[in-house]
Protein backbone atom coordinates (compact mmCIF):
# COMPACT_ATOMS: atom_id res chain seq x y z
CA UNK A 1 0.00 0.00 0.00
CA UNK A 2 1.34 3.25 -1.10
CA UNK A 3 3.19 5.09 1.76
CA UNK A 4 2.25 2.65 4.47
CA UNK A 5 6.24 3.01 5.35
CA UNK A 6 5.05 6.88 6.34
CA UNK A 7 3.53 5.73 9.88
CA UNK A 8 6.61 4.66 11.43
CA UNK A 9 8.64 7.20 10.13
CA UNK A 10 6.59 10.27 11.23
CA UNK A 11 6.42 8.30 14.45
CA UNK A 12 10.20 7.34 15.47
CA UNK A 13 11.30 7.50 18.86
CA UNK A 14 13.45 11.11 19.71
CA UNK A 15 16.15 9.14 21.17
CA UNK A 16 17.74 5.66 20.25
CA UNK A 17 16.32 2.76 22.17
CA UNK A 18 18.84 0.17 24.43
CA UNK A 19 16.81 -3.21 22.93
CA UNK A 20 16.23 -5.78 25.46
CA UNK A 21 16.03 -9.19 24.47
CA UNK A 22 13.73 -11.68 25.89
CA UNK A 23 13.86 -15.25 25.92
CA UNK A 24 10.86 -16.72 24.30
CA UNK A 25 9.81 -20.12 22.87
CA UNK A 26 9.99 -19.14 19.16
CA UNK A 27 13.74 -18.96 18.81
CA UNK A 28 15.13 -18.38 21.94
CA UNK A 29 15.58 -14.72 21.52
CA UNK A 30 13.49 -11.96 20.76
CA UNK A 31 12.35 -8.50 21.01
CA UNK A 32 8.84 -8.20 22.70
CA UNK A 33 6.36 -5.17 23.06
CA UNK A 34 3.84 -5.57 26.16
CA UNK A 35 1.32 -3.16 26.77
CA UNK A 36 0.18 -2.93 30.05
CA UNK A 37 -2.24 -0.15 29.73
CA UNK A 38 -6.29 -0.77 30.43
CA UNK A 39 -7.13 0.44 27.47
CA UNK A 40 -5.25 0.90 24.30
CA UNK A 41 -5.38 4.22 22.94
CA UNK A 42 -4.36 6.70 19.94
CA UNK A 43 -1.39 7.43 22.55
CA UNK A 44 -0.70 3.93 23.13
CA UNK A 45 -0.65 3.16 19.82
CA UNK A 46 1.77 5.80 19.39
CA UNK A 47 4.57 4.58 22.09
CA UNK A 48 4.34 0.81 20.37
CA UNK A 49 4.96 2.83 16.94
CA UNK A 50 8.13 4.72 18.56
CA UNK A 51 9.28 1.74 20.21
CA UNK A 52 9.18 -0.26 17.07
CA UNK A 53 10.69 2.39 15.08
CA UNK A 54 13.57 2.24 17.36
CA UNK A 55 14.27 -1.46 15.84
CA UNK A 56 16.99 -1.39 13.04
CA UNK A 57 15.70 -3.34 10.66
CA UNK A 58 19.11 -5.73 10.45
CA UNK A 59 17.42 -6.42 13.77
CA UNK A 60 13.74 -6.61 12.22
CA UNK A 61 15.22 -9.52 9.82
CA UNK A 62 17.02 -11.82 12.64
CA UNK A 63 15.02 -11.69 15.75
CA UNK A 64 11.11 -12.65 16.04
CA UNK A 65 9.09 -9.92 17.06
CA UNK A 66 6.25 -10.00 19.56
CA UNK A 67 3.71 -7.34 20.17
CA UNK A 68 1.54 -8.70 22.92
CA UNK A 69 -1.12 -6.49 23.46
CA UNK A 70 -3.48 -9.15 25.76
CA UNK A 71 -3.94 -7.27 29.13
CA UNK A 72 -5.20 -4.28 26.72
CA UNK A 73 -8.33 -3.69 25.31
CA UNK A 74 -8.80 -1.98 21.87
CA UNK A 75 -10.04 1.52 22.45
CA UNK A 76 -11.70 1.76 18.76
CA UNK A 77 -11.96 0.25 14.82
CA UNK A 78 -8.81 2.85 13.63
CA UNK A 79 -6.29 1.60 16.66
CA UNK A 80 -6.57 -1.82 15.21
CA UNK A 81 -6.74 -0.88 11.63
CA UNK A 82 -3.41 1.35 12.22
CA UNK A 83 -1.79 -1.79 13.79
CA UNK A 84 -3.00 -3.87 10.69
CA UNK A 85 -1.07 -1.35 8.78
CA UNK A 86 2.28 -1.17 10.88
CA UNK A 87 2.17 -5.13 10.47
CA UNK A 88 1.90 -4.78 6.85
CA UNK A 89 5.16 -2.65 6.88
CA UNK A 90 6.69 -4.82 9.55
CA UNK A 91 6.28 -8.18 7.21
CA UNK A 92 5.86 -6.66 3.63
CA UNK A 93 8.63 -3.79 3.80
CA UNK A 94 11.10 -3.97 6.73
CA UNK A 95 10.91 -8.46 6.30
CA UNK A 96 10.12 -8.61 9.54
CA UNK A 97 11.78 -12.25 10.17
CA UNK A 98 8.93 -13.64 12.16
CA UNK A 99 6.03 -11.33 14.17
CA UNK A 100 3.82 -12.12 16.27
CA UNK A 101 0.52 -10.32 17.84
CA UNK A 102 -1.23 -11.07 20.47
CA UNK A 103 -4.74 -9.39 21.25
CA UNK A 104 -7.32 -9.32 24.00
CA UNK A 105 -10.44 -10.74 22.99
CA UNK A 106 -12.88 -8.39 24.82
CA UNK A 107 -14.35 -6.48 22.64
CA UNK A 108 -16.86 -3.87 22.33
CA UNK A 109 -19.50 -3.03 20.23
CA UNK A 110 -17.15 -0.32 18.35
CA UNK A 111 -14.52 -2.61 17.88
CA UNK A 112 -16.26 -5.86 16.91
CA UNK A 113 -14.51 -6.35 14.00
CA UNK A 114 -11.56 -7.24 15.35
CA UNK A 115 -12.88 -11.00 15.71
CA UNK A 116 -12.21 -10.56 11.39
CA UNK A 117 -9.30 -8.51 11.64
CA UNK A 118 -6.00 -10.15 9.49
CA UNK A 119 -4.33 -9.10 12.67
CA UNK A 120 -5.85 -12.66 13.87
CA UNK A 121 -3.49 -14.15 11.63
CA UNK A 122 -0.65 -13.06 13.41
CA UNK A 123 -1.45 -14.48 17.07
CA UNK A 124 -0.15 -18.08 16.35
CA UNK A 125 3.66 -19.19 16.36
CA UNK A 126 2.89 -21.53 14.09
CA UNK A 127 3.48 -22.02 10.31
CA UNK A 128 4.55 -18.57 9.66
CA UNK A 129 4.99 -18.55 6.25
CA UNK A 130 1.51 -19.69 5.37
CA UNK A 131 0.09 -17.32 8.27
CA UNK A 132 2.09 -14.67 6.64
CA UNK A 133 -0.17 -15.02 2.92
CA UNK A 134 -3.48 -15.10 4.86
CA UNK A 135 -2.36 -12.05 6.18
CA UNK A 136 -1.76 -10.47 3.72
CA UNK A 137 -4.17 -11.55 1.70
CA UNK A 138 -7.02 -10.42 4.21
CA UNK A 139 -4.72 -7.25 4.43
CA UNK A 140 -6.01 -6.17 0.64
CA UNK A 141 -9.35 -7.79 0.39
CA UNK A 142 -11.15 -9.32 2.55
CA UNK A 143 -14.94 -9.78 2.44
CA UNK A 144 -17.38 -11.74 4.36
CA UNK A 145 -21.19 -11.43 5.68
CA UNK A 146 -20.55 -8.73 8.05
CA UNK A 147 -16.89 -7.07 6.92
CA UNK A 148 -16.77 -4.88 3.84
CA UNK A 149 -12.63 -4.60 3.71
CA UNK A 150 -10.97 -3.35 0.28
CA UNK A 151 -8.00 -1.29 -0.45
CA UNK A 152 -8.79 0.86 -3.46
CA UNK A 153 -5.51 1.85 -5.92
CA UNK A 154 -4.78 5.34 -6.85
CA UNK A 155 -3.40 3.26 -10.16
CA UNK A 156 -6.91 1.74 -10.57
CA UNK A 157 -8.67 5.13 -9.22
CA UNK A 158 -6.74 6.69 -12.43
CA UNK A 159 -7.26 3.87 -15.22
CA UNK A 160 -10.94 3.47 -14.59
CA UNK A 161 -13.35 6.53 -13.90
CA UNK A 162 -16.50 4.42 -12.65
CA UNK A 163 -14.34 2.44 -10.04
CA UNK A 164 -16.05 5.20 -7.39
CA UNK A 165 -19.52 3.92 -8.64
CA UNK A 166 -18.60 0.53 -8.77
CA UNK A 167 -17.49 0.85 -5.12
CA UNK A 168 -20.74 2.78 -3.95
CA UNK A 169 -22.50 -0.35 -5.22
CA UNK A 170 -20.38 -2.70 -3.22
CA UNK A 171 -21.17 -0.77 0.00
CA UNK A 172 -24.54 0.13 -0.52
CA UNK A 173 -25.55 -3.77 -0.80
CA UNK A 174 -23.50 -4.78 1.42
CA UNK A 175 -25.24 -2.74 3.98
CA UNK A 176 -28.64 -4.24 2.44
CA UNK A 177 -27.80 -7.75 3.06
CA UNK A 178 -26.76 -6.87 6.52
CA UNK A 179 -31.12 -5.26 7.18
CA UNK A 180 -30.01 -1.72 7.03
CA UNK A 181 -32.69 0.36 6.24
CA UNK A 182 -32.53 2.04 2.89
CA UNK A 183 -32.34 5.65 3.77
CA UNK A 184 -29.82 4.73 7.02
CA UNK A 185 -27.39 3.22 3.75
CA UNK A 186 -28.24 5.63 1.25
CA UNK A 187 -26.60 7.86 4.56
CA UNK A 188 -23.79 6.14 5.30
CA UNK A 189 -23.23 5.17 1.65
CA UNK A 190 -23.06 8.60 0.49
CA UNK A 191 -20.83 9.59 3.43
CA UNK A 192 -18.25 6.67 2.96
CA UNK A 193 -18.12 7.28 -1.06
CA UNK A 194 -17.31 10.90 -0.87
CA UNK A 195 -14.43 10.49 1.76
CA UNK A 196 -13.19 7.90 -0.44
CA UNK A 197 -13.25 10.13 -3.34
CA UNK A 198 -12.03 12.35 -1.35
CA UNK A 199 -8.51 10.22 -0.40
CA UNK A 200 -8.02 9.57 -4.22
CA UNK A 201 -8.94 12.73 -5.32
CA UNK A 202 -6.92 14.94 -3.41
CA UNK A 203 -4.09 12.83 -2.09
CA UNK A 204 -3.35 10.62 -4.62
CA UNK A 205 -2.82 7.70 -2.89
CA UNK A 206 -3.98 4.40 -2.15
CA UNK A 207 -7.10 4.14 -0.02
CA UNK A 208 -8.31 1.73 2.48
CA UNK A 209 -11.97 1.50 3.75
CA UNK A 210 -12.97 -1.29 5.92
CA UNK A 211 -16.71 -1.49 7.27
CA UNK A 212 -17.60 -4.26 9.45
CA UNK A 213 -21.69 -4.64 11.06
CA UNK A 214 -22.28 -6.22 14.73
CA UNK A 215 -25.32 -8.77 14.84
CA UNK A 216 -28.17 -7.56 16.45
CA UNK A 217 -27.20 -8.61 19.99
CA UNK A 218 -25.94 -5.36 21.94
CA UNK A 219 -28.41 -3.68 24.96
CA UNK A 220 -28.21 -0.35 26.41
CA UNK A 221 -26.94 -0.62 30.16
CA UNK A 222 -29.30 1.70 30.82
CA UNK A 223 -32.64 0.24 29.43
CA UNK A 224 -31.87 -2.87 31.42
CA UNK A 225 -33.40 -1.32 34.24
CA UNK A 226 -36.70 0.38 32.24
CA UNK A 227 -38.93 -2.27 31.17
CA UNK A 228 -40.36 -0.77 28.27
CA UNK A 229 -36.90 -1.06 26.82
CA UNK A 230 -35.05 -3.57 28.26
CA UNK A 231 -35.60 -5.88 25.09
CA UNK A 232 -34.31 -3.40 22.73
CA UNK A 233 -31.15 -4.36 20.90
CA UNK A 234 -28.56 -2.72 18.85
CA UNK A 235 -25.98 -3.47 16.15
CA UNK A 236 -23.09 -1.49 15.04
CA UNK A 237 -21.86 -0.24 11.83
CA UNK A 238 -18.48 0.42 12.04
CA UNK A 239 -15.85 2.46 9.44
CA UNK A 240 -12.36 3.18 8.89
CA UNK A 241 -11.02 5.26 5.88
CA UNK A 242 -7.76 6.12 5.56
CA UNK A 243 -4.67 6.91 2.91
CA UNK A 244 -1.21 7.44 3.40
CA UNK A 245 -0.15 10.65 1.94
CA UNK A 246 2.37 13.65 3.03
CA UNK A 247 -0.92 15.76 1.29
CA UNK A 248 -2.53 16.24 5.05
CA UNK A 249 -6.12 17.75 4.53
CA UNK A 250 -6.67 21.25 4.52
CA UNK A 251 -3.39 21.62 2.66
CA UNK A 252 -4.91 21.79 -0.85
CA UNK A 253 -7.56 24.12 0.46
CA UNK A 254 -4.75 26.36 1.80
CA UNK A 255 -2.73 27.00 -1.65
CA UNK A 256 -6.00 27.60 -3.42
CA UNK A 257 -7.18 30.10 -0.92
CA UNK A 258 -3.53 31.22 -1.14
CA UNK A 259 -3.69 31.49 -5.16
CA UNK A 260 -7.71 32.93 -4.80
CA UNK A 261 -6.59 36.28 -2.62
CA UNK A 262 -5.60 37.80 -5.95
CA UNK A 263 -8.16 36.74 -8.02
CA UNK A 264 -10.63 39.28 -9.71
CA UNK A 265 -13.26 37.74 -9.49
CA UNK A 266 -14.58 35.22 -6.12
CA UNK A 267 -18.05 33.50 -5.60
CA UNK A 268 -19.79 34.84 -2.19
CA UNK A 269 -18.81 31.51 -0.77
CA UNK A 270 -14.36 31.77 -0.85
CA UNK A 271 -15.46 35.29 -0.11
CA UNK A 272 -16.62 34.58 3.11
CA UNK A 273 -14.16 31.79 3.82
CA UNK A 274 -11.32 34.58 3.00
CA UNK A 275 -13.29 36.82 5.57
CA UNK A 276 -13.60 34.06 8.45
CA UNK A 277 -10.08 33.33 7.73
CA UNK A 278 -8.66 37.39 8.35
CA UNK A 279 -10.76 36.94 11.40
CA UNK A 280 -9.36 33.62 12.42
CA UNK A 281 -6.12 35.28 11.96
CA UNK A 282 -6.00 37.08 15.31
CA UNK A 283 -6.94 33.86 17.26
CA UNK A 284 -3.65 31.90 15.69
CA UNK A 285 -1.31 31.02 18.18
CA UNK A 286 0.77 27.84 18.87
CA UNK A 287 -2.39 25.65 19.38
CA UNK A 288 -4.01 27.40 16.79
CA UNK A 289 -2.66 27.69 13.80
CA UNK A 290 -3.61 28.69 9.85
CA UNK A 291 -3.37 24.59 9.14
CA UNK A 292 -6.16 24.44 11.44
CA UNK A 293 -8.06 27.04 10.12
CA UNK A 294 -8.33 25.12 7.01
CA UNK A 295 -8.74 21.67 8.22
CA UNK A 296 -11.87 23.10 9.42
CA UNK A 297 -12.62 25.32 6.22
CA UNK A 298 -12.47 21.68 4.12
CA UNK A 299 -15.58 20.62 6.21
CA UNK A 300 -17.87 23.78 4.85
CA UNK A 301 -20.60 22.55 2.01
CA UNK A 302 -19.50 23.95 -1.29
CA UNK A 303 -16.02 24.95 -0.46
CA UNK A 304 -13.53 22.69 -1.96
CA UNK A 305 -9.67 22.47 -3.27
CA UNK A 306 -10.64 21.39 -6.25
CA UNK A 307 -9.48 24.53 -8.92
CA UNK A 308 -11.81 27.06 -9.62
CA UNK A 309 -12.94 25.53 -12.96
CA UNK A 310 -14.87 22.58 -11.18
CA UNK A 311 -17.31 23.12 -8.41
CA UNK A 312 -17.05 21.10 -5.09
CA UNK A 313 -17.56 20.18 -1.49
CA UNK A 314 -19.97 17.98 -0.64
CA UNK A 315 -20.73 19.12 2.96
CA UNK A 316 -19.50 16.19 4.90
CA UNK A 317 -20.34 17.56 7.79
CA UNK A 318 -24.01 17.57 6.59
CA UNK A 319 -24.23 14.21 5.92
CA UNK A 320 -23.01 13.15 9.05
CA UNK A 321 -25.34 15.04 10.90
CA UNK A 322 -27.35 13.32 9.12
CA UNK A 323 -26.29 9.74 10.23
CA UNK A 324 -25.88 11.37 13.70
CA UNK A 325 -29.65 12.34 13.79
CA UNK A 326 -30.31 8.78 12.35
CA UNK A 327 -28.45 6.83 15.37
CA UNK A 328 -28.37 5.90 19.03
CA UNK A 329 -24.83 6.92 19.42
CA UNK A 330 -22.12 7.62 17.70
CA UNK A 331 -18.70 8.53 17.57
CA UNK A 332 -16.58 9.74 14.78
CA UNK A 333 -13.33 11.19 14.47
CA UNK A 334 -10.86 12.24 12.03
CA UNK A 335 -6.46 12.21 12.42
CA UNK A 336 -4.44 14.09 10.36
CA UNK A 337 -0.77 14.85 10.92
CA UNK A 338 -0.78 15.63 14.44
CA UNK A 339 -4.61 17.24 14.57
CA UNK A 340 -7.31 15.33 16.21
CA UNK A 341 -11.17 16.55 15.33
CA UNK A 342 -14.37 14.98 16.87
CA UNK A 343 -17.92 15.45 14.87
CA UNK A 344 -19.47 15.76 18.37
CA UNK A 345 -23.25 16.94 17.44
CA UNK A 346 -23.04 19.95 19.65
CA UNK A 347 -20.68 21.30 17.22
CA UNK A 348 -21.90 20.55 14.09
CA UNK A 349 -24.65 22.99 13.78
CA UNK A 350 -25.62 24.52 10.66
CA UNK A 351 -25.98 28.50 10.96
CA UNK A 352 -26.40 30.80 7.86
CA UNK A 353 -24.97 27.82 6.12
CA UNK A 354 -21.36 27.07 7.91
CA UNK A 355 -20.67 25.20 11.03
CA UNK A 356 -18.37 26.47 13.59
CA UNK A 357 -17.08 23.45 14.63
CA UNK A 358 -17.81 25.79 18.37
CA UNK A 359 -20.51 25.91 20.93
CA UNK A 360 -21.25 29.19 19.25
CA UNK A 361 -21.93 27.39 16.03
CA UNK A 362 -19.40 30.87 14.37
CA UNK A 363 -17.37 29.72 11.72
CA UNK A 364 -16.63 33.67 10.93
CA UNK A 365 -15.18 35.08 14.21
CA UNK A 366 -14.36 31.67 16.96
CA UNK A 367 -12.39 29.41 16.57
CA UNK A 368 -13.36 25.57 17.05
CA UNK A 369 -13.85 24.21 20.00
CA UNK A 370 -10.74 22.92 21.75
CA UNK A 371 -12.38 20.09 23.16
CA UNK A 372 -12.93 18.77 19.76
CA UNK A 373 -9.78 20.35 17.75
CA UNK A 374 -6.65 19.01 19.28
CA UNK A 375 -3.40 18.06 19.03
CA UNK A 376 -2.77 14.32 18.67
CA UNK A 377 0.63 12.56 20.19
CA UNK A 378 0.26 10.29 17.03
CA UNK A 379 1.02 11.68 13.60
CA UNK A 380 -1.23 10.26 10.94
CA UNK A 381 0.50 10.82 7.79
CA UNK A 382 -2.32 11.61 5.40
CA UNK A 383 -5.94 11.54 6.57
CA UNK A 384 -7.92 8.58 8.90
CA UNK A 385 -11.48 8.80 9.93
CA UNK A 386 -13.25 6.43 12.47
CA UNK A 387 -16.87 6.40 12.17
CA UNK A 388 -18.71 4.08 14.40
CA UNK A 389 -22.55 3.54 14.91
CA UNK A 390 -25.13 2.23 16.78
CA UNK A 391 -28.60 1.90 15.68
CA UNK A 392 -31.78 -0.04 16.71
CA UNK B 1 -37.74 19.43 -25.44
CA UNK B 2 -35.11 17.40 -26.35
CA UNK B 3 -34.11 13.94 -24.36
CA UNK B 4 -31.08 12.48 -23.76
CA UNK B 5 -30.95 9.18 -21.92
CA UNK B 6 -27.58 8.10 -20.03
CA UNK B 7 -25.36 5.73 -21.09
CA UNK B 8 -23.54 3.56 -17.94
CA UNK B 9 -22.44 -0.30 -17.99
CA UNK B 10 -25.48 -2.45 -17.30
CA UNK B 11 -23.97 -3.70 -13.88
CA UNK B 12 -24.08 0.01 -12.27
CA UNK B 13 -26.79 1.18 -10.32
CA UNK B 14 -24.63 3.44 -7.90
CA UNK B 15 -23.12 6.75 -9.87
CA UNK B 16 -20.34 8.53 -7.88
CA UNK B 17 -16.86 10.52 -8.07
CA UNK B 18 -16.65 13.79 -9.43
CA UNK B 19 -14.67 13.58 -12.31
CA UNK B 20 -16.95 10.71 -13.73
CA UNK B 21 -19.92 13.18 -13.34
CA UNK B 22 -17.76 15.59 -15.52
CA UNK B 23 -16.77 13.07 -17.93
CA UNK B 24 -20.32 11.55 -18.37
CA UNK B 25 -21.68 15.38 -19.23
CA UNK B 26 -18.93 15.99 -21.57
CA UNK B 27 -19.32 12.99 -23.08
CA UNK B 28 -22.99 12.71 -23.83
CA UNK B 29 -24.54 15.82 -22.43
CA UNK B 30 -22.49 19.17 -23.60
CA UNK B 31 -22.87 19.26 -27.14
CA UNK B 32 -26.87 18.88 -26.95
CA UNK B 33 -27.11 21.71 -24.66
CA UNK B 34 -24.46 24.02 -26.28
CA UNK B 35 -25.92 23.23 -29.97
CA UNK B 36 -29.65 24.20 -28.93
CA UNK B 37 -29.13 26.71 -26.47
CA UNK B 38 -33.00 27.59 -26.24
CA UNK B 39 -34.57 24.37 -25.41
CA UNK B 40 -35.58 22.34 -22.73
CA UNK B 41 -33.42 19.43 -21.89
CA UNK B 42 -34.39 16.31 -20.14
CA UNK B 43 -32.08 14.19 -18.75
CA UNK B 44 -32.99 10.96 -18.02
CA UNK B 45 -31.01 8.57 -16.02
CA UNK B 46 -31.27 4.57 -15.82
CA UNK B 47 -33.85 3.35 -13.58
CA UNK B 48 -31.58 0.73 -12.24
CA UNK B 49 -29.53 4.00 -11.06
CA UNK B 50 -30.46 4.16 -7.33
CA UNK B 51 -27.75 6.12 -5.98
CA UNK B 52 -26.07 9.20 -6.87
CA UNK B 53 -23.47 11.03 -4.84
CA UNK B 54 -23.45 14.92 -4.15
CA UNK B 55 -19.63 14.56 -5.95
CA UNK B 56 -21.01 12.98 -9.20
CA UNK B 57 -23.78 15.56 -9.23
CA UNK B 58 -21.63 18.35 -9.14
CA UNK B 59 -18.90 17.39 -11.53
CA UNK B 60 -21.89 16.39 -14.22
CA UNK B 61 -23.62 19.80 -13.92
CA UNK B 62 -20.27 21.95 -13.37
CA UNK B 63 -20.16 23.17 -16.92
CA UNK B 64 -23.61 24.01 -17.43
CA UNK B 65 -23.49 25.97 -13.98
CA UNK B 66 -20.50 27.77 -14.43
CA UNK B 67 -22.03 28.67 -18.74
CA UNK B 68 -25.69 29.45 -17.84
CA UNK B 69 -26.29 29.34 -13.67
CA UNK B 70 -28.14 28.06 -11.68
CA UNK B 71 -31.68 29.71 -12.80
CA UNK B 72 -30.81 28.35 -16.07
CA UNK B 73 -30.64 25.07 -14.21
CA UNK B 74 -33.68 25.40 -12.77
CA UNK B 75 -35.42 26.57 -15.75
CA UNK B 76 -33.90 24.53 -19.22
CA UNK B 77 -33.33 21.11 -17.31
CA UNK B 78 -35.83 18.43 -16.30
CA UNK B 79 -34.78 15.48 -14.51
CA UNK B 80 -36.12 12.06 -14.62
CA UNK B 81 -34.94 9.18 -12.62
CA UNK B 82 -36.39 6.44 -10.04
CA UNK B 83 -34.57 8.58 -7.42
CA UNK B 84 -37.28 10.82 -5.75
CA UNK B 85 -37.15 14.48 -6.06
CA UNK B 86 -33.44 13.81 -7.07
CA UNK B 87 -33.40 18.09 -9.32
CA UNK B 88 -34.74 19.49 -6.07
CA UNK B 89 -31.31 17.40 -4.24
CA UNK B 90 -29.47 18.35 -7.15
CA UNK B 91 -30.34 22.21 -7.04
CA UNK B 92 -29.12 22.13 -3.24
CA UNK B 93 -25.65 20.15 -4.16
CA UNK B 94 -24.47 22.77 -6.76
CA UNK B 95 -22.63 25.80 -5.62
CA UNK B 96 -23.68 29.46 -5.95
CA UNK B 97 -21.88 32.04 -7.88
Amino acid sequence: MQNIHLLMAHNRSPMPRKLRFKKSTLNNKSICYQSTAAIFTLNEFQKLLSFVSSIPIIVFQSYPIIIDLRKSNIVDKLVYIMLECLCYDLINLKSCDYLVVYVSPNVEITTRGLYSSSIQELGSTSNWKQRKQVFNKKFWLNLSPLKLRKIIKQEDFNNDCFIESGLTQDIKSFLQINNVSHEYADSITTVISELVDNALEHSASDCLLDIDITPKVYKKFVNLTDPTNAEKKYFGVNVVVLNFSDVLLGEALQEKMNRLRFADVLSQRYQYVMRALNNHSQLFSSTYTEGDFFIIASYQDKVSSRSERFLGGTGLTTLLQTLEQSSDAYHCYMLTGDRFLQFQHNILNLKDGWIGFNSKNDFLNEKPDGECFKHSKLYFPGTAYNLNFVVE
Amino acid sequence: MISIELQFKKALTSLSGNRPGFQTYQKQVRDVVVQHPNEQIQIVFPDRINLITTSFEQGFFNDFIKEFGIEAFDRRIEIVSSIPDLKQTIHNNLEYR
